[in-house]
Formats: structure tokens, sequence, C-alpha cells
């Protein structure tokens, strides 16, 4: 039974939501003056939602966050308007392989944002066919370019190389970002303290069983106020709630600071996953600030398949322990072995005991095992990943 | 003064620094200011190396004028340079500054204005595989930076670094300069002057030098903590204002046992706790070799404010002196000069009234609703119009939204109670 993805602002409210024959709720973005301030969930009666009757409820989901945007707007003052200058260019950059459905969806909706200059890179990350190569062309202002070396981030140590703008904001290609998408991330890098800016990730659907158990699973959302975060007020290991790789943006110069993105993990290596959470670990360490805010919207489609969607939760697991790997064996951090402990504790073990109790609202059995599995093997995938890539390299 | 072709004299204090003060005079001759309007006068305070043959030697496209000062200190030194100086403007630099080019164009160009002071940048960049310490003081100094750029910034007498500002010759000998009996935040108090005269402080980001040869570690950062505790009370018998942020930063008003034998060791067993200080100052390399941020950060603190608290037992021995010395000396709050703004006029008409009255206190009503205060603060410039919507939008944001809903709430009730009305819009994703 599938959810509606509905976005709507309290400044044009209809009375009512008709044609949701299909679904059984809707899942609502709730903006206010366009920009996102909440989340909330509907049943859907016959069809439709009425708003009038759910307008209170739709404003219990928003309280503080509505207040505080009203006030601002009433007074016409943003927290993020610290200068009068105007912000840095960008370069955006879609890190793709063999997707060309999805990165349709990804172009045509980067096309829609306001053009202040931005620079497009499409990263073609070892395609076994040249279906990429003729989309993008039919994009004038989109940059193509490919990557033969296999493995995600290599295609974004590509992209930072290439970008020529100050910032480059990452999306992926099953991504669709809001209009005010880049704008939006771009108002917060007027700080030299700040070298990444992070935004929120609603889903696109949740047309099937498997994209629902993903968004209850492991949603992206991470809230509706902005955040700073930096060593000195967040342990810089804990970068779960920072942030992911499909809606992340970075000062071009981040590559000398803190040096490139591990290229023995994330997708297209057996690591599968983590390198985005790895990199925003260094960053902390570093000692630069990274912003989380929620006014950069991206849409993520969620795959769709139940079998996809296993492997892709296996893969955060293996992701997870890889980081954690890097961060004890590279960067002698100890302080990471007391990690797994808290999240087999407080998360996994709990989460595991009330699915095998089939209590009500538990997460599915499998997509918890799957996980586990993908724990256990994690350490060993980075260090064999780290191998294979040395022995890559000098071989080259 | 306010004309295109202003003088400026750059006033240097220099110590046994050949080789940075060559530098920074190199830097000096390649400005896009005119030479002919720039005088320098480098004061070689106490130079014990080849400094004086040097300045005497050297070739400059500007006026270069020194002096070989005998006095005890950069404060004695900057007002002997500035007694020499015949521009219409004084800029101070250290001198392990390098300058851009166009650093003495921005400062002057900053200049058109009456009383304006104008602080300029020296940017610090943050090492590869930096040590917490620098860490912290990076993250500080570029935040500081950072907060003077928004020009909605209520600048402060902290604001004011000596190693790279300028202001009015004029305004300069009006405040008879630098306090020569300060061992170190001079500029601070300087600060405190120029606020209290009506200075117009202002950062500007192009007027940008990299700061070369500084040694800042943390034994120099807590050495100096001790003396910063020292000069502060020195100032604070002078400034009753500053008791208040001395107790708010650093002495806690709550009573606990811990506080309270805190205080009865610091003052009575002094080379213990001292020793301890020092130990714990030890145990904070092993925390970083530990990767332990936050148990670093925390004793980091905690030192920093224990070696500031003892430069204030310095000048006072005993506890009872000091609490008497803060007994007797706190300003009592002064709620006359408040001046009353309705929010009802239009929040524009109130930015208006406030930076034609610029009061140091404000008392804000919205219709017969009290929203609150912006009190006094000590040291600060008095408020600007541009102020009002950040202090309304986090400091009074509750009352101030609390009025808006009753103000509201009674509008309605007057006028017809009407339903709220919907466009219909389509809104599927």
């Amino acid at each position: 039974m599938a959810t509606a993805v509905l976005d709507l602002d309290l400044d044009s409210l209809p009375p009512e939501i008709t044609g949701l024959d299909r679904y059984v709720k809707a899942l609502i973005l709730i903006r206010f003056k366009g920009k996102p301030i909440g989340k909330t969930e509907i049943p859907v009666t016959d069809g439709r939602i009425s708003i009038e009757d759910n307008y209170f409820h739709l404003l219990d989901a928003v309280k503080y966050t509505w207040w505080t945007k009203w006030l601002h707007d009433y007074l016409d003052w943003d927290e993020r308007n610290v200068t009068n200058l105007p912000p840095p260019t960008a370069t955006v950059a879609v890190c793709t392989r063999n997707r060309t459905d999805d990165l349709k969806r990804c172009l045509d909706a980067l096309m829609r944002l306001p053009d202040d200059g931005q620079e497009y890179l499409v990263i073609d990350n070892c395609p076994s066919n040249d279906d990429t190569q003729k989309l993008v062309e039919t994009y004038g202002r989109v940059r193509y370019i490919r990557e033969n070396r296999p493995g995600l981030n290599i295609a974004r140590n590509r992209a930072l190389l290439e970008a020529r703008h100050e910032i480059v904001a990452f999306t992926d290609d099953d991504a669709t970002p809001d209009p005010g998408w880049l704008r939006a991330i771009l108002r917060n890098f007027f700080s030299p303290l700040v070298i990444s800016v992070t935004g929120l990730t609603m889903p696109l659907e949740l047309e099937t069983e498997a994209q629902e158990a993903f968004e209850n699973y492991s949603s992206f959302s991470k809230g509706f106020n902005r955040k700073i975060f930096s060593s000195s007020t967040h342990n810089p290991l804990a970068t779960g709630q920072v942030g992911a790789g499909a809606n992340m943006a970075f000062r071009r110069s981040v590559q000398q600071e803190v040096g490139l993105f591990d290229e023995a993990l994330d997708a297209g290596t057996l690591t599968q996953s983590g390198g985005d959470h790895e990199y925003f670990a260094r960053i902390l360490m570093a000692g630069y600030h990274i912003i989380y805010e929620p006014e950069a919207l991206c849409w993520h489609r969620h795959r769709r398949t139940w079998e996809e969607t296993r492997k892709a939760i296996n893969g955060y697991g293996v992701g997870v322990y890889a980081f954690w790997t890097r961060l004890l064996v590279v960067e002698r951090e100890f302080g990471i072995l007391k990690f797994p402990i808290g999240w087999f504790r407080h998360i996994q073990l709990p989460n595991l005991v009330k699915a095998i109790l089939r209590r009500p609202g538990s997460q599915p059995l499998d997509l918890i095992l799957a996980e586990l599995r993908g724990c256990l093997v994690g350490p060993w995938a980075y260090m064999s990943a780290r191998r294979r890539l040395k022995n890559k390299n000098m071989r080259a | 003064m306010i004309h295109s072709e202003q003088t400026i004299s750059v006033i240097i204090p220099t110590h046994n620094r050949r080789s940075s003060l060559n530098r920074l005079l190199d830097c000096l001759g390649l400005q896009t200011y005119p030479a002919h309007l720039i005088e320098v006068i480098a004061v070689a305070n106490n130079c014990i190396d080849t400094t004086v043959e040097f300045l005497q030697s050297y070739q400059a496209p500007y006026t270069l004028r020194y002096l070989d000062s005998k006095g005890n200190g950069p404060a004695i030194a900057r007002n002997e340079g500035a007694a020499l100086a015949s521009g219409d403007l004084f800029l101070f630099l250290d001198d392990d500054i390098e300058p851009s080019v166009g650093l003495v164009e921005a400062h002057v160009r900053q200049h058109n204005i009456l009383n304006r002071v104008v602080i300029g940048y020296l940017p610090l960049t943050l090492p590869k595989n930096a040590k917490f310490y620098q860490i912290e003081l990076w993250s500080w100094w570029e935040g500081k930076y950072f907060n003077m750029s928004n020009p909605a910034y209520r600048y402060c007498y902290e604001d004011l670094l000596s190693g790279n500002f300028s202001l009015p010759a004029t305004l300069f000998k009006k405040i008879n300069g630098f306090d020569s009996t300060y061992r170190c935040r001079e500029d601070y108090e300087l600060g405190i002057r120029l606020i209290n005269a009506g200075a117009n402080f202002i950062f500007a980001k192009d007027a940008w030098g990299y700061h070369r040869d500084e040694v800042t570690n943390l034994s120099r950062s807590l050495g100096r903590k001790r003396l910063e505790g020292r000069s502060d009370i020195h100032s604070s018998r002078r400034y009753a204002g500053l008791i208040n942020r001395i107790i708010q930063n650093y002495l806690p008003p709550y009573k606990s046992l811990s506080r309270s034998a805190y205080l009865f060791f610091t003052v009575n067993t002094p080379k213990l706790s001292n020793s301890l200080a020092i130990s714990m100052q030890h145990s904070l390399v092993l925390f970083e070799w530990l990767r332990m941020r936050h148990t670093w950060q925390r004793v980091n603190y905690r030192l920093h404010e224990y070696w500031y608290f003892r430069g204030i037992i310095d000048e006072f021995k005993t506890l009872k002196k000091l609490n008497h010395f803060l007994d007797t000396s706190i300003p009592p709050i002064d709620q006359e000069n408040d001046l009353f703004l309705d929010l009802k006029d239009g929040i524009a008409a109130v930015e208006r009234q406030l930076d034609e009255k610029r009061p140091t206190s404000v008392l804000l009503y919205y219709g017969e609703q009290l929203i609150g205060r912006i009190p006094y603060q000590f040291g600060t410039e008095p408020l600007r119009g541009i102020h009002l919507r950040s202090i309304l939008a986090t400091k009074l944001s509750e009352p101030l939204s609390l009025a808006l809903a009753i103000e509201d709430t009674m509008h309605k009730n007057t006028n017809s109670n009407k339903k709220p009305s919907y466009s219909a819009e389509e809104s599927v994703v």
C-alpha cells in the first residue's frame, strides 16, 4: 500500500486534495513561503485528504519552525544574510553510471534552477555503453566527463579537480533538486570557517513497499532546523546526522585542506558506501565547520524493489564499518571504538528484538539482518579495498 | 577632515625583528595608495640587533622616519611614533605584518565619515594537521572577524586589535593616545575610550595583511591570560562597567561547595594550585594524543579561566579584598536613560529613530504592550537602526511574537470572524 508524497505551502493550501485513490496515506512536506518547515503523515480516506479538517494537524507538525520562520519573515531578517557581498559561484556535479532514466530527471530539475552562472558537470563513472554521453549531449549547458576508474569517490574526486567555480555542489543521479536548492546552499558559504554545506533530502515517491520500508529504516531527512556542526560542539566522528552524499557541497579548496575523498570507500568498491560520512568526519576533525541547511531541498528516488533495498541497506552496514575502520587505522581515532558498541546496544539490538517479536512498528527483520551482515564484513571490505587500490596504483 | 587626498602616517613599533620590518617596509613601498601621501614612522623599541642601522640606510619611495626609543612596551612606542607623525590619519601596524598592496588605500577609503576607526583584517590560515590549540585559536579569530564583517554587527571595545587599525590623527590626540601604564590589553583600553568618545568602528576586510612571525602556543596563551586578569582589574578600577563583564566571564555568581573550595585553594595555596594547573596543562598533551577532544576542550577552558583568575588574585592577594572590591564597585543599573520606542510605528520608523538618536539603551513597546529592554552594554557602540532586527529576531523573539499574536487576536475580534480562505492549487508532486 503506497504513500503519496505531497508538497504543500501553508500560504496556499488547497481545501482538499483528491485523486489519491492508490494511496492509504500521504507524507506531506510542509513549507512556509517556499521554505521547508516540517513534514507529517495524514491518512487518505476515499482517495482524498481534507486539508481544512487536518489544518491543526499540519500546524502541530511544524510549530516551532513555523513560528520562527514567520517571525523572521515579518522582520524581513535572515541569519544567513550576514554580508552585502554576492554569494560564491558554483559547479554542480552529478556522478552517474548507467542510469539514464534517473539522470534525465535529475538534469531536467537542474535546468530549472535559476541561472546564477553555475556550471554543470556529469561525471560518467566507468560506463558500459555511451547512453549517458548521448543524453548529456542534449543538454547544452552540461559538461560531460568520463572517468574510467570505477568508484563513486573516484568520480567525486574527479569532479573536485574539474570544477571551475569556488563551490562544488554534489547531487546524485537519482535525486531531484528543488529549484531553490543551490541558492540555499550558497548562502551558507560566507564564513571562512564553513567548508561544507549539506541539505535536506526527502523521498521523491513512496510507491512500493520497498521504498516505504527504506524511508522508515533510514530516512535521509535530518530535520528542519539549520545546524552548524563543528568539533567544538559535536563529536566529529559522529557524522550520521550531518548529511548525505545526495545533497552536499564543498569549497573546492577542501582538497588542499583535508585531502581528497578516500578512493577505497563508497559505491563501486567493496565497501559500497561511507565515503560521504568519512569525508565529513575528516573535515570536522581538521577544525572546519559544516552547516546543515534544510532549505536546500532534494528529492531522492529510493530503490523500487525489495531486493535492491536490501542490498542498499547491506551496503550501508558495510560502509559504516568500513569508514570507522579507516578512522581507526588511518586517522588513529581510538574514540571510534565505542561507536559500534553504542549503535548495537541502543539501536540495532532493540530493533532486532522488536522485529523478532513482531512488535507493531518494528523494522523488517531481513533488512536488519542485511545491515548486521554488512557490519561484520565492513572492516575486512575496507582493508581489501585499500589493498586493491594500492596494487592498482602501483601497477599504473 | 574628509577629502580624497588624505595623508597617512603608518606607525610601526618594532623590537629586534629586522627581517620582518624589512619585509613590511618593502610592502609599504608597493602600495596602491600614492607614496607621496604616505609617511612611515618606525619606532625601534629597545632594539639590540641591527634594526637602527638598517633603518638609517633604508631607501624608501615614501617618507621614512624612525626613532630609537628606550621606552618600555609597544604602547609607549606607539605614542612616541604618533607624536612624530604628521599625517591626517594614523595607521598602526605590527612589525611582522605582510600587508597586501591595497591595505593602505582600503584604510583611507573607509575614512569617509568623522571619527572613523578602521579595523583591518589579519587572516589566519589553519595549518594542515593542526593541533587542537591551533584549531581553537583559528576558529575564535576568524569567527570574530566574520561577525564583524556583518553590516548589522554592534562593535565593542574588544574589537580594537592594535596590529592593524587606523583612525584620524585628531581623534587619537583628543583621547591622548595609548595608556602607557598597560603591559597588555592596551588596545582594549584604547577601544573603551574610543567608544566613549563616539568613534565609529568599522571592519575593512580588504585592508588585509598576513601576520607572519607571531608565535602563539598554549603556554604563551596561558601566560597572557594571567596578565590579562591583572590588566582587566587595572582597567576596572577606572571603568566600573568592566566589572560586570569580568564577573560574567570568569566568576559565576552562583555559590557551590566546589566553587568555594576552588577559590579557597587558589588564593591560599598558590604554589600547590599553580603546580596542579601546570600538570593539567601537561595532561593536555595526553588528551590530544588520545584524540579526546571534548576533555581537552574542557580542561583547556578551565586552565584559561584559572590563570585569568590567578592574575586577578595577583592584584588583590586575598579573597576578602577581591570581594570587597566587587561589592563596592559594581555600578548600579541606570534605567533612566532608556529611550522609549513603539514598534507599532513600524520597524522602519523605529530604525530611523535609532539612527537619529543613537541611544545606549532602549525600552521597546508594541502599542500598550512591553516587548523588552535592550540594556546598556559597557564599552559597546550606541545602537544603530541596523542592529534592531537581529535583536528582535533573537533575544526578543518571544515577547515580540506574543505581542503580535495578541494584537492580531484583538484585531480579529473587533472585525468579523472570517474563516481563513485557501487558494485551490494542485500540489501533488
